[in-house]
């Protein structure tokens, strides 16, 4: 039995980035549900996209990171979400 | 058959959840299994309040088999250097267990190590840097040198495979269990309002028991918290923090400050043992969104008192709190808050997840622990 959302892989992207993306994302979901303006979602919106999500390396001496397809469909449903409360 | 304990997590006067961990299967096993003999290796460095303690957890099934030098340096020496660990301790024991990630060189007859989890792999940022360095140097060699390897959790195991596919199988499995005695529904709630007062916890409250750091998402756990106020308002319960300073855990109390929440969390001070559970038995809920956790002790204890649990679906979480608590994600805040929103609202659910848990915990023993444990032993004497 796992809930796990974004699973560990070898290789993958780097946690720590993602990790700031997300909060960076979740940040102006937050605020839209408590009434930030639109153009200002948007901007911040915007400011996420600049956020670089790096690769770790793969093999032997490859860490750890999040599972490639996990990060991305979470992260598309999190900014769809946005994307929708923006209009 | 002599079995040696190595006793380094229960010699500290603030024991960590390893501490507890190993003290509830060697104390269970010793009295379940009798015909054996034990003892506790350790160090004391010179230290006679350390031998008290440990001697007060021996009982009289244990026995101590001590060493004046030095802990510290011996681990540090060990490190690099080949020194014998019988030299200090001695080629009596059939099978000795190292509780805590190291076994050291030339340890006589069978060698046990526990490994809890694999974090220093999977979330490298959030453990200290020699804790690290000391498991990317040791951990391969200790894990080569046991016989076999104990984990926690199922989730543990997948995750020591995945980095170290070599040593399968020698991995089995040992769940963790729950102290009955110290956590259990609350029979005077007398206590519940001197604890509170003591304290200085007001009204109704959400708890969080675990060390003050990043691994255990309390910045997002606060984040989620604010926007519960903002949505319930004045009467909102607070959030109850109780747990040791950790690491890197000023972004943690800067975040609170940020959010202007400085007057409904409340970060406690040591909290006794005797009053954990009087604690946990006043709290509306527990809330414990980790995003790592190779067992996760505390929702397990706050279960064993009949209180509701908010928890992450992430790591072993979902192995221990299984259908009986609300789950969230972990890396949404939105999913945080409304977890707590959820509980809060709902009696109902805070009752059903209660009287769930309170039976889920009771899977989960000492004794069925240490009978694990013991065929662990049984399999090497074979």
């Amino acid at each position: 039995m796992s809930f796990e959302v974004l699973r560990s892989k070898k290789g993958g992207y780097v946690k720590s980035d993602v990790i700031a993306k997300l909060d960076a994302l979740n940040a102006v979901l937050l605020g839209l549900e408590n009434g930030m303006p639109r153009e200002q979602a948007l901007a911040e919106l915007k400011k996420t996209e600049q956020i670089e999500i790096r690769k770790e390396k793969r093999g032997f001496f490859g860490a750890s990171g999040f599972d490639t397809e996990d990060t991305e469909t979470y992260l598309a449903d999190l900014i769809a979400k946005i994307e929708k409360l923006i209009g | 058959m002599r079995i040696t304990f190595d006793a380094v997590p229960i010699c500290s006067d603030k024991m960590t959840g390893i501490g507890w961990c190993e003290l509830g299967q060697t104390q269970t096993l010793a009295a379940l299994f009798p015909e054996n003999r034990y003892e506790y290796s350790f160090f004391t460095s010179g230290d006679n309040e350390r031998v008290k303690r440990v001697k007060k957890f021996a009982g009289k099934h244990i026995k101590l088999n001590t060493s004046g030098f030095s802990g510290f340096a011996y681990r540090a020496v060990s490190t690099f250097l080949p020194v014998p660990y019988s030299l200090f301790f001695g080629r009596k024991s059939d099978i000795t267990h190292f509780f805590n990630y190291i076994v050291p060189p030339f340890v006589h007859g069978k060698k046990v190590v526990t490994v809890h989890d694999m974090v220093y792999k999977s979330f490298p940022d959030t453990v200290r840097g020699r804790t690290k360095y000391m498991l990317d140097i040791g951990l391969k060699r200790s894990m080569k040198r046991a016989d076999l390897i104990v984990t926690d959790s199922e989730f543990s195991k997948r995750e020591i495979v995945k980095y170290f596919p070599q040593h399968e199988s020698k991995i089995r499995v040992v769940p963790c269990g729950v102290d009955t005695e110290r956590f259990h529904p609350c029979d005077s709630p007398e206590r519940i309002s001197k604890v509170k007062k003591s304290l200085e916890i007001e009204g109704d409250y959400f708890l969080y028991v675990g060390t003050i750091e990043p691994r255990k998402n309390l910045e997002r756990l606060i984040t989620a918290y604010a926007a519960f106020v903002k949505k319930v308002g004045g009467n909102s319960p607070k959030l109850v923090l109780a747990g040791g300073k950790g690491w890197l855990d000023q972004g943690i109390y800067s975040r609170v400050e940020k959010l202007g929440m400085t007057q409904n969390i409340i970060f406690t001070k040591y909290v006794p043992s005797e009053d954990m559970n009087p604690l946990m038995c006043g709290s509306l809920a527990f809330v414990f969104p980790s995003l790592y956790e190779g067992f996760g002790m505390p929702p397990l204890e706050a279960m064993a008192c009949g209180v509701p649990v908010l928890a992450s679906g992430e790591a072993s979480l979902p192995e221990v709190t299984g259908d009986c608590a609300v789950i969230c994600d972990a890396y949404d805040t939105k999913s945080i808050a409304e977890g707590m929103f959820k509980l809060y609202n709902s009696e109902k659910l805070r009752k059903e997840l209660s009287q769930k848990g309170l039976q889920r915990a009771q899977g989960f023993t000492w004794k069925r622990s240490a009978e694990l444990l013991m065929d662990v032993y049984r399999e090497l004497a074979k």
